[in-house]
């Protein structure tokens, strides 16, 4: 019997065919499963679950093996206890027979501490030295009491703090607990002043200052979107500022390096935007371009030239800013270090050098070195190497023409006949002359 | 000693305007969530009380076992100190899943709770007698006890319940932990600012280093409550698109149901006519809106990014709801309009519509907002905030606690993102919502039962003894 007959018993359709027409019978062979009979394969059909299966797949299925523990299970015990300092209260709990049963107890027992310390002080020392007018005594003992039972926590303290209906700010409760602390450590004999120092250092409190903090910190709560896109976009300029002046920085250094050959010892900027970055803003872009007219001769300046004059001061011309030059050279003009005078002899154009040497060593002064090089020494050197130097220039400049009239000469009387390189030649000569 | 955690096997009763939830401190979820809502029959007479039996009884609870399996009709002798004498000699007390929950023939609706606190001693130790022996089987002279009290507590709710659990149940210690401190510590959070967003109130308060912060403490009666008032108006008038009153009819009094072919057509189910005449109105009043609490649950969502119009709620998305009397509908913009109240009461709070009486008590002062001035839950958040210490704000408002049921509905934590975001434009701001519903919804408890399990409060538990020394300043010593 089939599962098509059981159903063709029972009236109902066919699986998966309509209507009551007998279906044609597939003699496919269906392989039977092993472990369970014929006829009851037959029953059941293919597409149910064969229990057989499913135990056979179970039979494969590996579970984890059994933990083998070595120990035997740990008995607890409902034991009866009363915490540290709780007389009277007895609890259970459970606690493992291995366990010392007063160990736990006791563990806890060692939580039960307050936090910090509250600086204590007798009535005659209040009498001495704690007396406000503005506290009484009672009133600063409820304090303390306060303080100590919430372990200093002011922000507790205040909200809770209510003295014949009467309700203290943070400031003023901290004002009051601060200055009590430092009159007691200033008043009791220390034992090492360095301590004592130390501690008045953490018991110094400002209380207008704090009050003002807070008041600025308050303000913070209350900005619009506006201006928060507005100081948003502030900072990004700043930003944006800064980066550029870090290029300038970098650019100008390179060019110091490869014309000058040496660093310039430009303020480090780092250091310059640090203490700035709140204040940075259109102020300072404003005062920046003040700066770069040179400011009038002001009283004080006036002041110190005189002081300079009588000391041998003499200061530098600041450079006149250029049109060309950078503003922040303007800010922070070419800095050169301390140096020797003597070190900075004016040194002759290399290509004119030996003849300017020569016309000096005729005059009889030497080039290598100065007996005195004072300023006024080395301006009037400085003065003769340039009149040496345009002598030679001059005397160069002549020769030329000199040598060119000569061949000119030459070629009008017929000897040569004239080429087309010295023409060109006489007409450079000519142009440079000119343009002299 | 891993979490530091020793076990004396504490219990937890949080009581709130809605549900009262107890249980084994260190467990996760409170064993026992009953209704704080209680139903009460004066004078009792034998005979009247032989005849309603037959009435009731035959009506089944569907969420609890049965009536008469639990014992939820706690007699007045059964507990004396409390109930002996007074005025209401004779009431008998319906508390638990079957007490308002069954149908009985005049049977009044009342709750212990008032603005937030127990203010009914007497239902409230019935309560607390049923939980701890018929749900919760225990010897009460075994357990401490940690209660939960909002942080506006007053010194005579608190008496009532140190005297119940004292001298009613014998309870050898208790703690009162405050609700806001609770919610802070089940977020993992010492310092927090919790909102509570619950049945009869929505409440913000700071908490910092495990301390309730008076002065910063909000409240007003915005919540589930006024809610469901709300709706109910609106459900039992017509509307442009319902010509006929919705009849909210609880299950209790509906013999067979009709179900509507098509979705809002008119209902008719056979009714039970023999109950009708013995329900009383508050015992009513209270069926209606438990019908309307689990349409809320399902249907009602807060749009999170921008607020309710007319125009654009036509576009938004609809959901199928049926009620127990058969009838349903589609429900499309009612299903935002009304939860609009709590970011927007000026507009959306409907005044003309009479509140439910318990919310009227709530008046304004420094602290709390009456019903005539309502200010959005964000504004509550805020003021919380403004009202404490300038340097204790950016970490309140960096670790935003909400719990309390109505929070669970959809949307409302990114919609007080949104706001808090546009009212403070300057300041970061982290909400903390847990992920799991459970530690929102029982977050008080869970705080307690966290507090209570830990090895280092045994200290902090106010004994019997110490109790019958001292009286309730101990209390007020010890639970500051
Ligand atoms: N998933 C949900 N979505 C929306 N509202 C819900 C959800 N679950 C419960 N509520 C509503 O939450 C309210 C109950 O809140 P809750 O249990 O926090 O109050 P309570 O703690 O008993 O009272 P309270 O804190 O005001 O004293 C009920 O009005 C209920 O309808
Ligand atoms: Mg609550």
């Amino acid at each position: 019997m089939s599962s098509s007959d059981v159903r063709a018993i029972l009236n109902l359709p066919q699986a998966g065919q309509a209507g009551p027409s007998q279906p044609p019978r597939r003699s496919v062979p269906v392989k039977k499963p092993e472990g369970i009979s014929r006829e009851l394969y037959a029953l059941i059909g293919d597409n149910a679950p064969s229990l057989a299966e499913a135990q056979a797949s179970l039979a494969a299925f590996k579970y984890r093996e059994r933990p083998k523990l070595k120990s035997k299970a740990v008995k607890w015990e409902w034991m009866r206890f009363t915490p540290v300092g709780k007389d009277g209260l007895g609890l259970g709990h459970w606690v493992r027979s291995d366990e010392e049963p007063d160990a736990r107890v006791e563990y806890f027992g060692k939580f039960n501490l307050h936090g910090p310390s509250v600086m204590q002080y007798s009535q005659f020392e209040y009498d001495q030295h704690l007396v406000d007018p503005t506290w009484t005594s009672q009133e600063t003992a409820y304090l303390f009491g306060l303080l100590r039972e919430y372990d200093l926590r002011f922000v507790v303290v205040a909200d809770r703090y209510e003295y014949a209906g009467k309700k203290r700010s943070i400031e003023e409760i901290k004002d009051r607990y601060y200055t009590i602390c430092r009159r007691l450590v200033r008043t009791r004999t220390a034992s090492d002043p360095q301590t004592q120092q130390q501690l008045l250092q953490a018991y110094a409190f400002d209380k207008a200052r704090e009050t003002k903090r807070k008041q600025y910190a308050s303000e913070l709560f209350h900005l619009t979107a506006a201006e928060i896109a507005e100081e948003e976009a502030l900072y990004v300029e700043i930003k944006r500022m800064e980066q550029n002046e870090r290029r300038y920085r970098a650019d100008r250094d390179d060019l110091m390096r490869t014309v000058v050959g040496l660093d310039s010892g430009l303020i480090g900027l780092e250091q310059a935007n640090g203490e700035g970055v709140v204040g940075l803003d259109k102020n300072k872009k404003r005062k920046r371009e003040e700066e770069v007219p040179t400011p009038a001769p002001t009283k004080k300046q006036k002041e110190s030239a005189a002081y300079d004059l009588a000391h041998c001061i003499y200061r530098l011309p600041t450079a006149p800013s250029s049109a060309t030059s950078s503003h922040l050279a303007t800010r922070h003009p070419l800095h050169v270090g301390v140096h020797l005078r003597s070190t900075k002899l004016p040194q002759p154009k290399p290509n004119a050098a030996i003849r300017i040497t020569d016309l000096l060593g005729e005059m009889g002064v030497s080039t290598q070195k100065l007996v005195m090089p004072t300023r006024v020494n080395l301006e009037v050197f400085e003065r003769v190497l340039q009149a040496a130097g345009g002598l030679v220039d001059m005397k160069r400049q002549v020769d030329r023409v000199e040598q060119e009239v000569r061949t000119l000469r030459a070629q009008r009387e017929g000897y040569v006949p004239p080429t087309r390189q010295s023409r060109s030649m006489s007409v450079v000569s000519e142009a440079s002359t000119r343009r002299k | 000693m891993v979490y530091n955690g020793d076990e004396v096997s504490a219990l937890v009763v949080d009581f709130g305007s809605h549900t009262t939830r107890a249980g084994y401190a260190g467990e996760d979820c409170p064993r026992v969530v009953c209704p704080s809502f209680y139903g009460y029959i004066d004078d009792p007479t034998p005979a009247a009380g032989s005849g309603s039996s037959a009435l009731e009884g035959e009506d089944v609870n569907m969420d609890g076992d049965g009536p008469g399996a639990n014992g939820a009709a706690a007699g007045v002798g059964s507990n004396g100190a409390l109930n002996g004498g007074g005025k209401r000699k004779g009431r008998k007390y319906y508390v638990g899943d079957d007490g308002v929950g069954v149908w009985r023939a005049g049977m009044e609706v009342d709750n212990f709770m008032l603005d937030g606190v127990v203010h009914d001693a007497e239902p409230a130790a019935n309560l607390l007698h049923h939980i701890l022996h018929d749900r919760l089987s225990v010897d009460p002279t075994e357990h401490p006890l940690m209660l939960t009290e909002p942080a506006w507590n007053t010194a005579k709710s608190r008496e009532i319940l140190a005297e119940m659990v004292f001298e009613g149940e014998k309870m050898p210690a208790m703690y009162f932990g405050s609700a806001g401190v609770l919610s802070a510590f089940a977020a993992g959070k010492p310092t927090a600012l919790v909102l509570d967003v619950g049945y009869n109130h929505s409440s913000a308060v700071p908490v910092v280093d495990g301390y309730a912060l008076r002065a910063g403490t909000m409240r007003q009666p915005l919540g589930g409550s006024l809610l469901t008032s709300q709706l109910h108006h609106h459900f039992t008038n017509p509307t442009p698109t319902r010509s006929f009153p919705l009849s909210l009819l609880p299950r209790q009094l509906i013999a067979k149901r009709d179900p509507t072919p098509e979705p809002s057509l008119q209902p008719r189910p056979i009714l039970r006519d023999d109950r009708a005449p013995h329900t009383t109105a508050s015992w009513n009043l209270w069926a209606q809106n438990s019908v309307i609490e689990p349409w809320k649950e399902a249907c009602a969502e807060v749009i999170s990014t921008r607020g309710f119009d007319f125009q654009t709620a036509k576009d938004l998305p609809q959901s199928l709801y049926e009620f127990p009397d058969g009838y349903h509908q589609y429900f499309g913009e009612e299903r935002f309009r009304f939860t609009e109240m709590l970011f927007d009461p000026k507009t959306y709070f409907n005044q003309s519509i009479e509140p439910p009486a318990p919310l009227r008590v709530t008046s304004t002062t420094e602290h709390s907002h009456s019903l005539k001035d309502l200010v959005p839950l964000h504004q509550l958040v805020h003021d919380s905030i403004m009202a404490c210490d300038v340097d204790i704000r950016a970490s309140l408002l960096q670790n935003i606690v909400v719990v309390g049921n109505t929070s669970l509905t959809r949307g409302l934590t990114e919609r007080l993102d949104v706001e808090l975001a546009l009212l403070m434009p300057s300041q970061k701001i982290k909400i903390h919502s847990p992920t799991i519903p459970f530690e929102k919804k029982y977050a008080p408890w869970l705080g307690g039962s966290v507090l209570a399990s830990l090895g280092t409060f045994h200290q902090l538990w106010v004994t019997k003894d110490e109790y019958e020394e001292h009286g309730m300043s101990i209390v007020h010593q010890r639970c500051k």
